[in-house]
């Protein structure tokens, strides 16, 4: 048996290096970050192109839309218009598919306080949140395209319109390889229940045109993380492991003659990496090893807090075993509402999710800061737009990709307020964010180039934030 | 040639046809503006892998184009920003061009790069939300 083991790591750790890499060429693939030898073992670490502030990101995709003009952009002058028609001066060239026709102006029920040094401005909807705004930077002034959750969504997560293009993990993973070879680089936490705002779905966390190793790896909720992993009822670990040594031996004996093969040098790592992660995955969910009091910290235990408390905890955790992106997905904590695509009801929507999400992305913020790891781990709170000044069925809003709220914190970025929307919150004004600029940013967080990390498709050279993107310096520490 | 390029030809063929025969009524629309769109893209990944000749066939194409945007825009009212945009595009395609000629890649990606922000904001001010 060691012999075999032996031989299977000379195998895994040396592989087809110099043929995968010719083979690669052969299909087209212009490497950057990752070097032909590399990319043939999709998990080895790589150099980033500069110093990365951010070794992890941690991404809240709020789906389905939150009103953040009921969160944090406080509009007095929305207040004072409220019952009154969108006026022209705001609508000018705006292209509405209001269901039901575009409703007048619409106020905000909350009562709203400015908190922390920084003095931003949060709704009564998100208690424990406020408190953390030191911590953060707001952007005000975010837009996007498309006003559908499906288009809009690919775009934030893929940068393109339609589906096919990797989302943004992908590409991380991608660049910069893994930093723990028993987990995959870049882990996805769906929550809640349903799967209703659209956008949601796999095709949010596809590698795309990437080779299928950098897809998103999905945890489930419980304690087997990932379908199919733990060994077969009956089969004892030592069953297993000669199995795993027979096939590796075979691969490496079917290697000699096929250097070039790299879709069999990937099945026989894949096999190794499933073996080591049927103890590191269920590990790093396990909450048991967390005291009672981080537990509490996350809302863990109350009823409306619970699953989204136990994915941002195991987010954490994540984080603390250097995966490099998590990838966390909002969702109804009951069947009391959809998500937060508050076209009627806001009040009642609002209310259900903020809760759900509040204490626990608090708890989160603080968690990080108190062990020293939010220095290093870049949190975004986003979603594929906001929500309407104007109301619709009387007391809901409708999609708005024109202007809205997104937040980073930690992993290098200065806290603060950055950007507008005008008077009304309908439009972004001034530091305009667009959905590039914020992938361009993680990016640069994590030490990389938008412009530099390039794969080759279709004959065409695709970059993560295609040809836009800028960098969102004024946020930079 | 590939599609994307069949496309934008097509998109300045079918414009300049147009111009022949309306004169300045023309408009700018929606399929012109997506084969600029996606040449500059070709334009971008051109350069990247600098392959010379698909870049310059890609930014003199571009060049022609918003030298027509631009002399579309000079006739409408009150559209001198939009004239500024495309003329200033218009000479960015030109340096990149120059660049690509010289066989510098690294000068053409930032003319590229220019031009790409450039369309971004006019698309800011003109593209219909």
């Amino acid at each position: 048996m060691s012999h075999h083991h032996h031989s299977r790591r000379g195998f895994l750790g040396h592989g087809l290096g110099l043929g995968g890499a010719a083979a690669l060429g052969s299909l087209g693939l212009q490497l950057n970050v990752a070097s032909a030898a590399e990319l043939e073992d999709p998990q080895a670490p790589r150099q980033p192109h500069f110093p990365a502030k951010a070794k992890s990101v941690i991404w809240l995709h709020m789906a389905g839309a939150p009103s953040t003009l009921d969160l944090f952009d406080y509009k007095p002058e929305l207040i004072k218009l409220a019952g009154k028609p969108l006026p022209d001066s705001f609508a000018k060239n705006l292209k509405t598919a209001t269901d039901g026709g575009v409703g007048n102006l619409l106020a905000t029920k909350r009562t709203w306080k400015q908190y922390g040094e920084t003095g931003a401005w949060v709704s009564d909807f998100l208690p424990n949140l406020a408190r953390q705004v030191d911590d953060i930077a707001f952007l005000k002034g975010c837009k996007t395209e498309g006003a559908t959750h499906v288009i809009s969504s690919l775009k934030l997560h893929t940068a393109g319109l339609v589906p096919g293009r990797p989302a943004l993990g992908s590409w991380v993973q991608y660049a910069l390889g893994s930093a723990n070879p028993d987990l995959p680089a870049f882990v996805v936490l769906p929550t809640g229940v349903g799967a209703a705002g659209g956008g949601r779905g796999a095709v949010i966390w596809s590698s795309g045109f990437l080779p299928a190793a950098y897809q998103g790896t999905a945890f489930r909720k419980g304690d087997s993380p990932i379908l199919h992993l733990a060994r077969p009822e009956g089969v004892i670990d030592t069953e297993q492991r000669n199995t795993l040594d027979l096939i590796a031996s075979l691969n490496e004996h079917g290697a000699i003659t096929r250097s070039g093969d790299t879709e069999l040098s990937a099945r026989a790592k894949s096999y190794e990496l499933a073996y080591r992660m049927e103890k590191s995955a269920p590990e790093a969910v396990d909450l048991t090893k967390e005291t009672a009091a981080t537990r509490e910290l996350y809302g863990i235990g109350t009823k409306e807090t619970d699953e989204y408390g136990t994915a941002l905890l195991r987010a954490r955790r994540l984080v603390e075993r250097n995966v490099r992106f998590i990838h966390v997905i909002s969702g109804a904590p009951d069947a009391s509402v959809d998500s937060w695509d508050a076209h009627n009801n806001l009040e009642k929507n609002h209310g259900v999710m903020s809760k759900s999400v509040d204490k626990p992305i608090a708890g989160l913020l603080a968690d990080l800061k108190a062990r020293g790891l939010l220095e290093t781990t870049l949190v975004v709170w986003t979603s594929e737009f906001g929500r309407t000044p104007y109301g619709q069925s009387g007391n809901g809003r409708d999609h708005n990709p024109w202007g809205y709220t997104s937040w980073l914190a930690g992993g290098g970025i200065k806290p603060g307020s950055y950007g507008s929307t005008d008077d009304i919150g309908l439009r972004a004004q001034t530091g305009i964010v667009d959905t590039y600029d914020l992938q361009a940013t993680i990016l640069h967080q994590l030490g990389l180039d938008n412009r530099k990390v390039t794969f080759q498709y279709q004959g065409r050279q695709e970059r993560p934030t295609t040809v836009f993107g800028d960098v969102i310096k004024e946020i930079v520490a | 040639m590939n599609l994307r390029k069949q496309t934008l030809l097509a998109a300045i063929a079918a414009f300049a046809l147009a111009s022949a025969a309306l004169g300045e009524g023309t408009d700018v629309d929606g399929d012109l503006m997506r084969g600029v769109d996606d040449t500059a893209k070709s334009l971008d990944s051109n350069v990247a892998m600098k392959d010379d000749k698909a870049a310059a066939a890609d930014a003199r194409a571009l060049v022609e184009t918003f030298a027509r945007i631009e002399s579309h825009y000079g006739e409408k009212p009150d559209t001198a920003d939009a004239v500024g945009f495309a003329h200033r595009t218009q000479e960015l395609a030109g340096q990149a061009l120059k660049a690509i000629e010289a066989k510098d890649f690294d000068a053409a990606g930032e003319a590229v790069n220019q031009l790409t922000r450039s369309c971004k904001n006019c698309h800011e001010k003109y593209k219909k939300d």
